[in-house]
């Protein structure tokens, strides 16, 4: 669905994309990275409105640069502002989908339908100056999705968001997706996308750094240690029980807990059970502060970084 | 421990519109996060705190100072950190950091000793003595935090500390405000809409929702579930492990993303878990008490149906 | 000990007063405006008016011993100003005292209602309008009024950072000038014949400064854009001049005379004229009766540019 060839974008000596090169299939993504990484202008390149310096983009197998027939397949929910203030989001919506090629009559019905879908019925012939800002990042997606793109990208949907606004656009994206069509969620926020997609991409510095689920590169980060806290009843027999079977080279007990350092998560997980039935110490509670998201991020950037060997 | 802040009953209108309805809750050290959909009266309650609205009705105190007629001791006592973009022009983030030293009454010399001082803490280094224009968003939200600190008031308002801030930076932020609140005894008042930073550092929780609190408690008693049970993630195969977890007699179901929920009394459970982990040859990776996801909790209690007298 | 001074430190000294905290906005409103270069050359610039009429005292004091330079003193003033009516009599009064009484008010009144009058209109113009209209678009009210700052403390710190100034080129000078004239002076009674006369340039100088300065930051607090406060401030005083030096001059030739009271009556449209009106009952040039008009209009300026600087103080506070 979407290629990038050693795609390099610079704003004079400001690097905004840099030798980036990427194949995805349809589906949904997360696009995540600190700000000023890059996501903006990759977003930009993705939908035409800016020109790779170097290297070649291509949506759909085609180049989306002044391309109306491949505009019709994308759905752009822009980030910042960009609405006017004196027009009804109904009136909004249907001047955008008129722009994009529809008819005044396909687009009346298309603006109607899809501001019905993100839950402005009662609130789409009001003024635009009137919405929350939880409304207008809905009209901002009724007009994304108006025209039924094949793929819908979104810049930072959630910014701003109340959570109850964050709930309903995330109830709406899952939707979207559950529909077979295909997502591009750029957010600095782990937590934003995590309930919508296990599929991401991380960026920094305009570069790829990884791609794809948490389970899948946290496979391939071998050699990295992940830190389990464990609560039990007996710390230490259960540290020099650990220690014996070689699976960690360095823990800390604090009060009743153990923290260990190991990289062989997976071997501790499935020998576990065992080892407690056959020493009889029992653990209350177990869980891998590295397990989330956000953990495997601080490692890969320490990664690029040289932070870490 | 007497709480810091204490109100009673305030109201405040603005003609027919009721931003504030009888709100009373209780302050006290730690971190109290505020939440609420936007519009549901958050800041208009900060700014009825610092004295820059006045109550149409009610009551509150602030330490022994009463709120309306002890204003400037008031402000004196509390640092606000607010959400929006503000600085003053042309000042470097030190002068700027003195400035508002000085106008929370601290002298001359010792204002300027101290922005140095907070500003180490605040993780800003040379970047000090440039103009605040040149700064970036997390650097201009550091300075506001500092402005706040400055002159070491016992109760910190912090109006979204974290949103645009960078995961590393978001984490720094909230080690601060822990710091602050375990080791120096100062009450925070988080306002948020970022409910993991609520969960990571919360002592308490107050939820508003159209111009009343619906929630106003400690997040641990707010988290527990009213029946106790056991979240488990295994490996592989959550179905498997789920049924063979019935088979030994325990009440299990399956959740979103593999979670298995097992109920009954913590300790144990854990046990007959693990035999049945060994019995199985199925690995667990993580083990731990259930707890009501703050998202839950707010979503319920601001959809709330009004009562009557509203 | 190894540890001394590590992490976050509470703080629980001395405070400093409530009551001075506009001395701080002032303070770093003054710092803040000299960093401009061409407030810098202004305050030179500023000071050279000053030169010349040093050297008119000088001449004057030097007059009374050397009797021949009496009438040539009438020469070295501008056509406009020697021809005005009370100097011309000033400068014929024989007794010493009486003469220098008037002379000195005389040579005041034209330094501080004409060359620093001007000169304010310019100072005030660059150091005014971005004052609190920068506050305004930089958001600072909340940084400010979360302190214990009250409302008057920031209008009255803004005011001072503007009074210093003007005071700079008004006072100052003025009273170099004065203390000049008692140095030069032959006679040993010039103190106590002269005593109201630094009174009088602290009067006139407030009278320069009061009106102006809430004006101007009357308009500066209520746009975010700067240029246009400044854009407002000399728009006032061009269009109220150039209409009085019209009006005026119409007038005076229809009735074929120069009146003062039709000056004094065109006067109120003019900020410029009404100040010098009043500065010159300060200066006992003229009667309350004939600067009345001017008076009261400088009294509701100050007044109602002040109820607006306040309320649009308060104004963002309560959104």
């Amino acid at each position: 669905m979407i290629e990038l060839s050693h795609v390099t974008r610079l704003y004079g000596t400001v690097i905004g994309v840099n030798d980036m090169t990427l194949s995805l299939p349809a589906g949904a993504y997360g696009l995540l990275g600190p700000n000023g990484s890059g996501k903006s202008t990759l977003l930009n390149l993705l939908t035409g409105q800016l020109r790779p310096t170097i290297g070649r983009v291509r949506v759909f197998g085609e180049s989306p640069r002044n391309n109306a027939a491949l505009f019709r397949r994308l759905g752009y929910c822009p980030g910042s502002e960009g609405l006017y203030a004196n027009v009804s989001g109904y009136e909004w919506v249907r001047y955008l989908s008129q722009l994009q090629g529809m008819s005044a009559s396909a687009a009346t019905k298309a603006a109607q339908d899809s501001l019905v879908i993100v839950g402005m019925k009662d609130a789409m012939h009001r003024a635009i100056s009137s919405y929350s800002r939880g409304m207008r990042q809905r009209v901002k997606l009724a007009q994304a999705i108006a025209h039924d793109p094949d793929f819908l990208i979104l810049d930072e949907p959630f910014n701003g968001l109340d959570p109850i606004g964050r709930h309903e656009m995330g109830s709406l994206l899952k939707q979207w997706i559950g529909q077979g069509k295909s997502l591009l969620l750029a957010s600095h926020l782990l937590y934003e996308v995590e309930s919508i997609t296990d599929s991401f991409l991380l960026i920094s510095g305009g570069r790829l750094l990884a791609s794809g689920t948490a389970a899948e590169v946290h496979a391939l980060l071998v050699d990295v240690p992940n830190e389990v806290t464990i609560r039990t009843n007996d710390p230490r027999r259960l540290a020099s029980l650990l220690l014996e079977h070689e699976i960690t080279d360095s823990l800390r007990i604090d009060q009743n807990q153990l923290i260990v350092s190991t990289r062989h998560p997976f071997k501790l997980y499935e020998q576990l059970p065992g080892w407690l039935a056959e020493k009889r110490i029992s653990v209350e509670e177990m869980h891998s502060t590295d397990e989330s998201l956000q953990a495997l991020f601080n490692s890969l950037l320490k990664i690029h970084r040289g932070e870490l060997a | 421990m007497t709480p810091l802040i204490e109100l009673e009953e305030i109201t405040k209108n603005y003609g027919s519109y009721r931003a504030l309805d009888r709100v009373s809750l209780q302050i006290e050290p730690g971190i109290t996060s505020l939440l609420g959909p936007n519009g549901a009266g958050k800041s208009t309650l900060i700014k009825v705190l610092l004295g820059l609205l006045r109550a149409t009705s009610g009551r509150g105190r602030l330490l022994e100072y009463q709120l309306g007629r002890h204003n400037r001791q008031i402000r004196e006592r509390v640092g606000y950190m607010p959400e929006d973009d503000c600085y003053l022009s042309g000042l470097s983030g030190v002068e700027s950091v003195q400035f508002a030293a000085q106008l929370s009454r601290l002298p001359g010399l010792e204002s300027l000793r101290r922005a140095h001082e907070i500003l180490d803490f605040c993780g800003m280094g040379q970047e000090r003595y440039r103009t605040v224009e040149t700064y970036s968003t997390g650097m201009r939200q550091k300075l506001r935090f500092a402005q706040a600190l400055v002159h070491d008031p016992p109760l910190l308002i912090l109006d979204e500390p974290t949103s645009g801030l960078d995961p590393a930076e978001r984490e720094t932020m909230l080690s601060r405000i822990k710091i602050l609140a375990r080791n120096h005894g100062k009450a925070i008042l988080l306002c948020t809409h970022i409910l993991p930073d609520v969960q990571a550092v919360s002592d308490a929780v107050i939820i508003l929702a159209k111009s009343r609190v619906r929630i106003s408690d400690r997040l641990d008693r707010l988290s527990q579930p009213t029946a106790p049970s056991l979240k488990i993630h295994v490996i592989d195969n959550p179905e498997e492990f789920a049924q063979k977890l019935e088979r030994a007699g325990l009440k299990a179901r399956i959740g979103a993303l593999g979670a298995i929920t097992v109920d009954g009394q913590h300790a144990e459970l854990a046990v007959k878990i693990w035999q049945v982990a060994n019995q199985a040859n199925i690995g667990i990776r993580s083990l731990e008490p259930s707890r009501n996801s703050l998202e839950e909790i707010f979503l319920s209690a601001v959809r709330e149906q009004p009562d009557a007298n509203s | 000990m190894p540890i001394h001074d590590l992490g976050y430190r509470e703080w629980h000294e001395q405070l400093a007063s409530p009551w001075t905290r506009w001395v701080v906005i002032a303070k770093a409103g003054v710092g803040r405006a000299w960093q401009s270069s061409w407030l810098k050359r202004m305050m030179l610039f500023a000071w050279l008016p000053a030169i010349f009429f040093g050297a008119v005292f000088f001449l004057w004091e030097h007059s009374l011993t050397v009797k021949e330079m009496r009438g040539n003193l009438r020469f070295i003033l501008p056509q406009e100003v020697s021809t005005l009516p009370g100097l011309t009599a000033t400068l014929d009064i024989e007794d010493e005292a009486v003469a220098r009484h008037s002379v000195w008010s005389w040579l005041l009144y034209l330094f501080l209602r004409y060359s620093q009058g001007g000169l304010m209109v310019l100072m005030v113009g660059i150091i005014a309008p971005p004052l609190i209209s920068q506050d305004v678009r930089s958001r600072a009210f909340l940084l400010y009024f979360s302190r214990p700052l009250a409302r008057w403390q920031y209008a009255l710190g803004k005011l001072a950072t503007v009074w210093f100034y003007l005071i700079m080129i008004s006072a100052a000078p003025a009273l170099v000038l004065y203390v000049l004239g008692v140095l030069l002076s032959p006679s040993a009674n010039v103190v106590y014949d002269t005593w109201d006369l630094p009174l009088r340039i602290i009067a006139a100088s407030a009278v320069l400064m009061v009106p102006t300065a809430s004006l101007a930051l009357c308009m500066s607090s209520m746009t975010q854009e700067s240029r246009y406060a400044g854009f407002g401030w000399f728009a006032v005083w061009i269009l109220g001049a150039f209409t009085y030096v019209m009006m005026t001059e119409i007038e005076m030739d229809l009735m074929n005379s120069a009146s003062p009271a039709v000056l004094e009556k065109w006067s109120t449209v003019s900020l410029y004229h009404s100040l010098g009106q009043v500065q010159s009952w300060v200066f006992d040039i003229s009667t309350f009766d004939q600067v009345k008009h001017a008076a009261a209009i400088l009294a509701t300026i100050t007044v109602v540019s002040t109820v607006i600087l306040f309320r649009r103080i308060s104004a963002p506070l309560r959104a």
